[in-house]
């Protein structure tokens, strides 16, 4: 292949296959993301605002994907497969505080080894085969998470903590089952 | 018996039905021919920018929808400069000035100059520039040949680079198509 064209395709992002476990968790994650389009929050609202299920992409190149995760400019999600340590990366972009609280714990629970900047995001490494699965159920729950938990404590009795808790449950017991 | 030749003669003339692909394909072979031929004036020219932008429109949006929103910004490019050069192509035709000698912007010292307008400022150079600046981003090299090369640039030398983006856009929309897969949300590479 001609060099150029070799570069253009890789920075286009078409030089390789898509690696096979991020194709299966990204059909995953597109089910999941269908399945909580479709549910209401305790407050009787759609889980997801409209404008942020209609952004929802998940790009696969290689190893590496790109998720758009919301319709914020920048609310995006890249993962990195790795089978050999130190394992692969996920770059959680997002400046809303109590999100990547949430989000944290959630990549945490995962088993990923992660650090939290409050306004800026989480980054975390561990990224492996046998947990990208999972990793991409958890990118579900960042859609519009931000709607969610301002209904929370502006609806409910719960405040920050409490709001918190309740995303992270929710986590654990409808999506992480799936 | 006619009837038989008649018949015959509609077969013969009926054209296969061509994807659109093949059909943007035809348009890059057009401007190749139309650049190469300097010696002629530029009839038909604004009628084939034209269809020029059609086509990147199509194909920008075409990309936008499969998820390339980076790679329709060079599409856009590609459009727009064939909507500008449009007028450019009038101008020569009116002059009367065939293809080779028609001048698009002509080096005096080390600035270029629009030869009609003694403007510094030209707008097909402009957007070239753009496009090239893009190019480098995708493959690594600008996309035209002879800007900034050649004094004067001819009308026939931008048909020459322009038709050159064109297929550094055609060569990536091929690509797109033949080798990714769409499913839902997802859109993955697959090597075939």
């Amino acid at each position: 292949m001609e060099k150029g064209r070799k570069v253009f395709m890789e920075r286009a992002g078409v030089a390789y296959s898509a690696h096979s476990a991020l194709v299966r968790a990204c059909r995953v994650w597109d089910r999941v993301t269908s399945e909580l389009n479709r549910t209401r929050t305790p407050e009787d609202r759609r889980f997801y605002m409209e404008e942020d299920y209609e952004k929802l992409k998940c790009k696969i190149v290689g190893n590496k994907a790109e998720v758009t995760v919301g319709s914020s400019p920048g609310h995006k999600v890249h993962v990195t497969v790795l089978e050999e340590p130190p394992f692969g990366t996920l770059e959680y972009y997002d400046n809303d505080a109590m999100v990547n609280e949430v989000m944290y714990r959630i990549f945490t629970d995962i088993g990923l080894t992660c650090t939290m900047d409050a306004y800026q995001g989480v980054k975390c490494q561990g990224v492996r085969d046998d947990n990208v699965r999972d990793v991409f159920k958890a990118l579900a729950l960042a859609t519009s998470m931000d709607f969610r938990l301002e209904l929370c404590q502006g609806l409910t009795s719960l405040r920050y903590g409490g709001c918190i808790k309740r995303e992270f449950d929710f986590y654990k017991q409808k999506v992480a089952p799936i | 018996m006619e009837g038989c030749c008649g018949l015959a003669v509609v077969l013969k003339e009926r054209k296969p039905a061509i994807s659109k692909v093949e059909e943007y394909m035809l348009l890059e072979e057009e401007g190749r021919r139309r650049a190469a031929d300097r010696d002629s004036l530029p009839v038909g020219d604004e009628d084939f920018l034209g269809r020029l932008e059609v086509a990147a429109e199509e194909i920008g949006v075409d990309l936008y929808q499969e998820g390339f929103e980076e790679e329709s910004k060079f599409a856009d490019n590609v459009l727009f400069l064939s909507f500008v050069a449009a007028s450019r192509a009038r101008d020569c035709l009116t002059r009367g000035l065939r293809r080779g000698v028609c001048p698009v912007a002509v080096k005096v010292g080390d600035k270029w100059f629009d030869p009609f307008t003694l403007d510094e400022y030209i707008a097909e150079v402009a957007l070239l520039d753009a496009l090239d600046e893009n190019s480098k981003r995708f493959v690594n090299r600008r996309c035209t040949y002879l800007k900034g090369e050649i004094s004067p640039y001819t009308w026939s030398a931008f048909l020459n680079d322009l038709t050159s983006c064109y297929h550094t856009l055609l060569d990536f929309y091929r690509d797109v198509k033949v080798q990714w897969r769409k499913e839902g949300k997802c859109l993955w590479r697959e090597l075939v």
